[in-house]
């Protein structure tokens, strides 16, 4: 088991191929072994909690599709029609709660990614930013920039220039 | 404007953006100064063509219906671009789709058109020199990564003659290619389909004595023509229901045999493995009236369109054998449908008005 404790002070317990979904705490474990207390101050415990559950589901699923596997050797009722390399994502399941999870308010979702990125955890991080560009690909330029806080420094010649280049865009 | 303007670090709304369809990324280029700098970035188009290169992302279909075009997400069945040919063609055909650009050209006057739907950018290279008005002909668009070269290839066949000229994008004229002693005598259908790219050759589908069905591999980058003698069973041989097609990047030969049970019909998929033989073969069972082509394969699932009944795209299942329609097209006229990378990649073309 390791300890891992949130910006503010809040301490987890989880299993090491828990925390080995991040990278960084991977790394972590590899260069000092007898880590077992690991602060991440740029986490707090609200999106830690919810970033855990991600890699609990996600180590469990693997776990039980290694042993599904094993048995399915063992057995011998591999060979059906259906060629290895097609069997990779059977994980219908993981899909759509991968799915189901992501559907959270836009501060969470934006904090999520923060943390994904800094904890260096590449599914969740590839599954939060498709999410925010599944939100933000529908919205007007306007509403994007209020989104992300971004200040329009094109003169409206220049806007009207761009406009123009591709016009059916902007329909 | 500083960084510190974002709500989030530049590196995750770079990320982000490579998710968004291109349309989205033409309309958000007018966010901001930087924004505007970083979508138009060699650096941003490449990362982008990678990652909607990469299973990640939900692949697009294009449909191709005479002048018009229109891409398809398939996460959500929405159709997020449309455009049609100006000028238009007389008979317009589809001569294949490689990192977001797309061959188009009329088969009556044989003038030919590089565009990249996303960006509306579009050229008109010069026809081949030695044009025969009649016989079979088609265009290909091909790319070769390791020069970053964008070819066009030209195939016509010639009362069983075979002529091939090749013309990269932004050249003033064409070379012809020697073709040597070629096995090939005919194709099927009345219409040369164009070529089907995969590791850096084009790939066409022909036949010569005895039957024997042959595969015309052009390699892009050397330029350089070979005939592969595809092992095929006699009884599969008896169906002349052969299409050529892409699965997974590689060749697949889809055969239609005669085999039609009282409500389904059975396909076969057979994935080249490069030299003369299959790596995997599928036995599909699908609707009885309907003619399927494969689009691409993801995990389980293959996307089909039905060529013969009503131009639906359909999920077939492989877990399962289920074959489930997803998307029909609310056109009046019949389009085919195609395996397409939505990308920013530019060649040096005009853009469209």
């Amino acid at each position: 088991m390791i300890t891992l404790t949130s910006s503010d002070g809040v301490q987890f317990d989880v299993r090491e191929a828990v925390a080995k979904e991040s990278q960084i705490i991977r790394d972590m474990i590899q260069d000092d072994c007898v880590i077992t207390n690991i602060p991440l101050a740029n986490v707090n415990h609200k999106i830690l909690s919810i970033v855990l559950e991600y890699c609990q589901m996600h180590v469990d699923k693997t776990e039980m599709e290694v042993n599904a596997s094993k048995h399915q050797t063992t057995t011998g009722e591999g060979s059906s029609s259906v060629p290895v390399a097609l069997k990779v994502s059977s994980n219908k399941n993981l899909n759509d709660w991968d799915k189901e999870f992501i559907n959270v308010d836009l501060d969470t979702l934006y904090d999520l990614i923060l943390a994904a990125n800094y904890l260096n955890i590449s599914g969740l991080l590839n599954l939060t930013t498709q999410a925010a560009a599944d939100i933000i690909k529908g919205k007007t330029t306007e509403e994007i920039r209020a989104t992300f806080n971004i200040k329009n420094d094109f003169t409206p010649e220049e806007e009207a220039a761009i406009r123009k280049e591709n016009p059916w865009a902007f329909e | 404007m500083s960084e510190k303007d974002w709500f989030l670090p530049q590196e995750i709304i770079f990320k982000i953006f490579l998710y968004l369809p291109g349309s989205s990324l033409i309309k958000f280029q007018i966010l901001s100064k930087s924004f505007r700098s970083m979508i138009r970035s060699c650096y941003f188009i490449e990362s982008q063509l990678n990652h909607a290169s990469s299973s990640t992302k939900p692949p697009i279909v294009l449909l191709f219906y005479s002048n018009y075009i229109s891409l398809v997400e398939t996460k959500t069945w929405i159709v997020t671009n449309n455009l049609s040919l100006n000028p238009s063609y007389k008979e317009s055909r589809f001569g294949g789709s490689c990192n977001g650009l797309i061959c188009l050209y009329d088969g009556s006057s044989r003038v030919v058109s590089v565009i990249n739907p996303t960006t509306r950018e579009y050229l008109t290279p010069p026809r081949p020199s030695n044009l025969l008005q009649y016989g079979l002909f088609s265009y290909t668009i091909g790319f070769v990564s390791s020069s970053k070269e964008y070819k066009l290839v030209y195939l016509c066949m010639n009362e069983g003659e075979p002529h091939l000229e090749v013309c990269c994008i932004g050249d003033k004229s064409w070379r012809q290619v020697a073709i040597g002693n070629c096995p090939v005598s005919r194709f099927n259908g009345e219409l040369l389909p164009c070529g089907i790219l995969s590791h850096g050759a084009l790939f066409w589908l022909g036949f010569g004595s005895y039957n024997k069905v042959w595969l015309i591999r052009f390699d892009l980058k050397e330029e350089k023509v070979t005939y592969i003698n595809l092992n095929i069973e006699p009884f599969e041989r008896k169906s002349n229901d052969f299409m050529l097609g892409e699965l997974g990047g590689e060749v697949c030969l889809t055969i239609m045999p005669d085999f039609v049970f009282p409500k389904e019909k059975e396909m076969h998929l057979l994935i080249f493995d490069g030299k003369s033989d299959f790596s995997q073969k599928m036995k599909l069972m699908v609707p009885r009236h309907s003619y399927m082509m494969p689009l691409f394969i993801s995990g389980q699932k293959i996307l089909l369109q039905d060529q013969c009944f009503d131009a639906g795209l359909y999920y077939y299942d492989l877990s399962n054998c289920s074959c489930e329609k997803v998307f029909v097209a609310d056109y009046d006229f019949c389009y085919s449908a195609h395996p397409h990378i939505d990308s920013l990649v530019s060649f040096g073309g005009a853009r469209a008005r």
